[in-house]
């Protein structure tokens, strides 16, 4: 041929960051986290959401129909990353009509269940979409650690059936945990159990208010002590120390190329920044993604239009979150006072490490108790 | 390879074309793969409705190329493909996705 010839080029990590950039500083949305349904049959103690009974009616939800459309114009949008979320996505009887359409739509997959419907027929199906992933919580190495968080019995039994199930089908699984004040002693466990599984293992640390502004989940957050013991284990210095943040810098990536659908059609810029943009049984979502004045006003919103966080001597060593800001804080461009304990924590941790001057300063809006429980006292 | 089967994504095959290049990801393993603009025009082209020599003739016409040059190289790539299992050959053509 006279013109180059076709190529293919595999370098996985490299390559596939180079795409994810381009699409960020070209607004052209990529990833989307869509929350199916807010039913679901586990009664999480500190979820986020106001769930509803697994045989609820939700006449807000959209339908298949409306589901499919909405995949279509994901399609069309140039959409590669589609996770599917609850709720529990498997309590919808139209879950795998919909997966199924999106997989024949070559979207990357990735399914968030508990895992206690996956029975063997059902784990053949999910196999079959070939997701990338699926991600089973797992709230403890025992089903009384486990169970006390789902009140759902036989919830450990069963979501630890649905691993093995999976990964007996080659399905690359992830079981992730909260961690919270009363499983994060079992950290090293549950990494071992998730070795033993053939999962991937991951952890958070921050438990998030109710959307509805519920305070309920807060109760569960770990202690200082209990982050101290977990940031002594887990803390990689290089990491922060790299991670000097200019005051140009964004504290996340939010609206850049992605964003967060809800069951009633709400476009959120992610499942932690309740603001619609607009719903989809309104507007088209191109549109939305397109016109919406929101994505230009959150994706300016730099440390430096942030008067406290943008002056924050510890806003490198911050992992700081707009949504919860917002709905913890009250102030979208103020601090968050979960992650400020965060930070605090950190920055001693570091100092610990000896990544950090022993005498490192902590920011003047730190040296008193902020919002609900920093308690610099016992940090500093 | 024969020249009347159908290229079709594998089912574990997850794709995009961004900026011109397409973006295949398999999925089983995770691995990304970015093609060049002749390499996704192909990937364009084989969605399970053109047969190898239906690509190749189509390869041939849009970039002025001899057409056994073209079903040369087409095929090549295919089979690439194949082997990369980010495609599968059909005996009879699909529905276009």
């Amino acid at each position: 041929m006279t013109v180059e010839g076709p190529a293919l080029e595999p370098e996985s990590a490299n390559l596939y960051a180079q795409i994810v950039t381009r699409t960020q500083k070209q607004h052209r949305l990529f990833s989307v986290h869509w929350e199916l349904t807010y039913r679901c049959n586990e009664r999480c103690t500190h979820c986020y959401l106001d769930v509803l009974a697994p045989s609820a009616e939700a006449p807000g939800e959209l339908n298949t129909q409306e589901c499919f459309r909405v995949v279509d114009e994901l399609a069309a949008l140039g959409v590669l990353n589609l996770t599917f979320s609850g709720g529990e996505i498997l309590v919808r009887r139209d879950f795998f009509e919909i997966a199924e359409y999106a997989h024949s739509k070559r979207f990357l997959l990735r399914l968030f269940t508990n895992g206690t419907l996956v029975r063997p027929a059902v784990a053949d199906r999910i196999a079959a979409l070939h997701p990338y992933a699926v991600e089973i919580s797992l709230y403890g190495v025992d089903a009384e650690t486990h169970e006390d968080v789902t009140r759902l019995p036989r919830s450990f039994e069963l979501s630890l059936r649905a691993l093995r199930l999976l990964h007996e089908r080659g399905v690359h699984t992830v079981l992730k945990t909260p961690l919270m004040h009363h499983n994060v002693r079992q950290y090293d466990a549950l990494q071992a159990l998730a070795e033993e599984l053939g999962a991937q293992f991951r952890h958070s640390v921050t438990i998030t208010p109710q959307d509805t502004g519920g305070l309920d989940p807060l109760r569960h957050r770990m202690t200082d002590d209990d982050l101290f013991w977990l940031f002594r284990k887990t803390i990689e210095p290089g990491y922060w120390e790299k991670r000097a943040l200019s005051p140009d810098a964004r504290t996340c990536g939010i609206t850049l190329n992605a964003c967060d659908l809800d069951p009633y059609g709400n476009v959120f810029p992610c499942v932690q920044t309740r603001i619609a943009a607009g719903n989809v049984r309104v507007q088209s979502l191109p549109g939305i993604w397109k016109e919406s004045l929101l994505w230009t006003e959150l994706g300016n919103l730099t440390l430096s239009e942030l008067p406290v966080c943008g002056q924050c001597e510890l806003r490198s060593f911050c992992v700081r979150c707009h949504g919860l800001a917002q709905v913890e804080d009250g102030d979208l461009r103020g601090p968050a006072s979960v992650n400020c304990r965060e930070a605090l924590v950190r920055r001693q941790v570091l100092i610990e490490k000896s990544a950090l001057p022993a005498d490192y300063s902590i920011p003047a809006h730190l040296q008193t108790p902020i919002g609900w429980r920093v308690p610099v006292q016992a940090v500093a | 390879m024969d020249a009347d089967k159908y290229p079709v994504p594998h089912p574990q095959v997850a794709a995009r074309v961004v900026d011109g290049e397409a973006v295949v990801i398999l999925a089983d393993s995770g691995e990304v793969n970015v093609l060049n603009p002749v390499g996704t025009r192909i990937w364009e082209l084989a969605d399970g409705t053109r047969s190898v020599q239906q690509i190749a003739d189509a390869i041939a016409e849009e970039y002025q190329v001899n057409p056994q040059n073209a079903l040369q190289d087409v095929t090549e790539f295919l089979q690439l493909l194949i082997d990369a299992r980010a495609l599968t050959l059909a005996a009879a053509p699909g529905a276009p996705q």
